[in-house]
This record gives C-alpha cells, sequence and structure tokens, in this order.
C-alpha cells in the first residue's frame, strides 16, 4: 500500500491528565481499533507521577511516598512526569504503515533532535542508551508497547518543570544519569508551543520513515 | 532473510519446529527480530503454563519496545529455554538455533497444519 493513501494522523490535545486515566485510554483504543481505525497522535502533560516499564531488572524504587508510583505496559525501565513535561503518545498501526519497531524508535529519537535543533539546541544520541541527550544529561525518554502490530506510550521531553522528582531515580535504569530541560538551557518557550512542533515533525518522520 | 523449511510459520512472525512424541519447540522469526532490532528481555511462557494458538503468551522487550509473543500452537510449556536469561540476543544472533524459546507438549497437533510454510510465509511478509 503506498504510504500517502494512509490517512494522516488524528491530533489530540488532551492537556493536563493524570496517568492511569490516558494510559487506559490508550489500551482502550488500541484494543478496540480495525485495520480502518485511523492512526492518532496525543498531546499531554501529566499530573507528578512516576511510571514502571516491564523491563524491572535491577530498578531501584523511588524513595518520595508524595508521588505515586504507576506499574505500567511498556517498554523502558522508571521514569518520571509532571506538568512542564510534553507527553507525545503514538497510537499507530505500524503494519498499515510498513514500519518497523526499531524505525520508529529511530523516528521518535530523530524527531526530538529536529525540535531541539529549532531552539538551537544541539542535541546527541548515546549508544547503547535509549532517549536523547544535551552534553550527558538526558532530556527525553521514549517507551513503548505494541499490540497486534499497533503501538501505543510514546515518548517525553522535558520543558519547563520540577526536575527535582528525578533525583530520586536513575531514570530508565542507568545509575547517576543526570536530567535536563530546555528551560536549564535558556529556552523559555511555552508547552503548547513544543508539543505541536513535535507532533507535527514526528508525524512527518513516520510517514518518510 | 533466513526462513528454514522444517519450520511452521505463524502469521504473527512465531515458529514451531515438530519434535518427537508430539513436541515442538517454539520461537520468533528472522523477519521479527530483524524488524524489533536488539532484543534486552524475553518475558516469556513459564514451564508448567499452558499456551494457547494466535493467543499472546508473553513478551519480547527490544530497544525500549515490549512486543506480544503470540503462541503458534497450543500446548503445555515442558521446558524454557535458560539460556535466553542472561544472552536474550540469542533471539537475534540465532532465532532458529540457540535463540529457541520453549517446549511444548502438543495438545492438538493437527492445530500445526493451521500454520504456514517457508514459503508462504516469505510471501506474507513480502520477502
Amino acid at each position: 500500500m503506498l504510504k500517502n493513501s494512509i490517512s494522516r494522523p488524528v491530533l489530540r490535545n488532551l492537556g493536563v491528565t493524570d496517568y492511569l486515566s490516558t494510559w487506559r485510554a490508550m489500551q482502550e483504543f488500541t484494543s478496540s481499533r480495525n485495520t480502518d481505525t485511523s492512526d492518532e497522535i496525543w498531546i499531554t502533560e501529566h499530573l507528578p507521577v512516576y511510571t514502571l516499564g516491564l523491563n524491572r531488572k535491577g530498578v531501584s524504587l523511588p524513595l518520595r511516598s508524595d508521588i505515586p508510583l504507576v506499574e505500567t505496559d511498556r517498554g523502558g525501565k522508571i521514569t518520571y512526569h509532571g506538568p512542564g513535561q510534553v507527553v507525545v503518545y503514538l497510537l499507530l498501526d505500524l503494519n498499515r504503515l510498513n514500519l518497523a519497531v526499531k524505525h520508529l524508535t529511530q523516528c521518535i529519537e530523530n524527531t526530538v533532535v529536529e525540535v531541539l535543533k529549532i531552539h538551537q539546541v544541539e542535541a546527541a544520541l548515546i549508544e547503547g542508551a535509549p532517549g536523547v541527550y544535551v552534553g550527558k544529561k538526558k532530556i527525553a525518554s521514549l517507551g513503548l508497547r505494541v499490540k497486534g502490530g499497533c503501538s501505543y506510550h510514546g515518548f517525553s521531553l522535558n520543558v519547563d518543570m520540577d526536575l527535582s522528582p528525578f533525583s530520586s531515580i536513575d531514570p530508565c535504569g542507568f545509575n547517576g544519569l543526570e536530567v535536563t530541560q530546555l528551560r536549564n538551557l535558556g529556552v523559555s518557550v511555552a508547552t503548547d508551543e513544543v508539543s505541536t512542533q513535535l507532533a507535527h515533525l514526528c508525524e512527518r518522520q513516520i510517514s518518510f520513515a | 532473510m533466513t526462513y528454514p523449511t522444517e519450520c511452521h510459520y505463524h502469521k504473527e512472525h512465531t515458529w514451531l519446529i515438530l519434535q518427537p512424541n508430539e513436541e515442538a519447540l517454539i520461537g520468533i522469526t528472522f523477519f521479527a527480530q530483524d524488524t524489533l532490532g536488539d532484543i534486552v528481555e524475553l518475558g516469556g511462557p513459564p514451564k508448567g503454563s499452558m499456551v494457547s494458538y494466535g493467543v499472546s503468551c508473553g513478551t519480547v522487550e527490544s530497544r525500549k519496545t515490549v512486543s506480544d509473543l503470540i503462541s503458534p500452537v497450543t500446548g503445555v510449556v515442558l521446558e524454557v529455554n535458560e539460556g535466553l536469561r542472561s544472552e536474550p540476543f540469542m533471539l537475534n544472533d540465532d532465532p532458529y538455533g540457540k535463540g529457541w524459546i520453549a517446549r511444548i507438549k502438543l495438545s492438538n497437533p493437527s492445530e500445526v497444519a493451521m500454520l504456514m510454510s517457508a514459503e508462504e510465509y516469505r510471501t506474507n511478509i513480502g520477502d
């Protein structure tokens, strides 16, 4: 099938949501979709939450009791979400897009690198450590689930948030990994502006992958 | 791309090789490991569990992505490949050999007729 015969993904901005209800909505969407269902890209910011992926090997749990921890079903280890961080969820029929899982993660990383470039931030990818880094500090994380050839979950980019909850965890299982955000790099930008750029560039990455 | 002719293939990219005594080995195909990329963890079916044709019996985690492992057959897990616990990359390096996932006692050996030959599977994935 020609890629340009597939309708463009539907873009939904959910605003600020709690993690559990958005996760359930993604599962619901994915389990009820059929071969005619349009792909969707969801944008949100979550209320403070730690999420733990299925790969729990060697993960140390956070000591903070004021932030809930959710055991979720994505790839990757532990991370933190909170207001001021843009979260992009990709609900895509990978078979229809003829997109291999390994290429989807590359599309995500390329998208973040491109968006950072718009804001004059030079980012890098680190071999063996998925995500996007500025210097040695992590600025974006990803984690996906594929069921029946369709993806859910996605990626997050730190824009203007309280980073202190990250210090209670080893993000993605890497000991002592530091995180950063756009504000700390001298970029003052609204999360809405960044999320729109991420969604549009991601859509382009996917359709030309 | 390699697809041994002694394997029977499920459309969800798993294979089965018949063994004596109505047993079979199962695993993932070359296509599966190639599209997933480097596999870091297998959440395979535990020994003694029941697996069902076309139903998820575990998960495979590649770079930051968890995918379902679909059983190509119905039966009971007699043995699991313990080597994959420390060497999950064998699923990439040797998907039909050292990357075998489980040995199954088949509940209904005639079910194997529903699986594809290597040639049919190659056509199915557009190889």
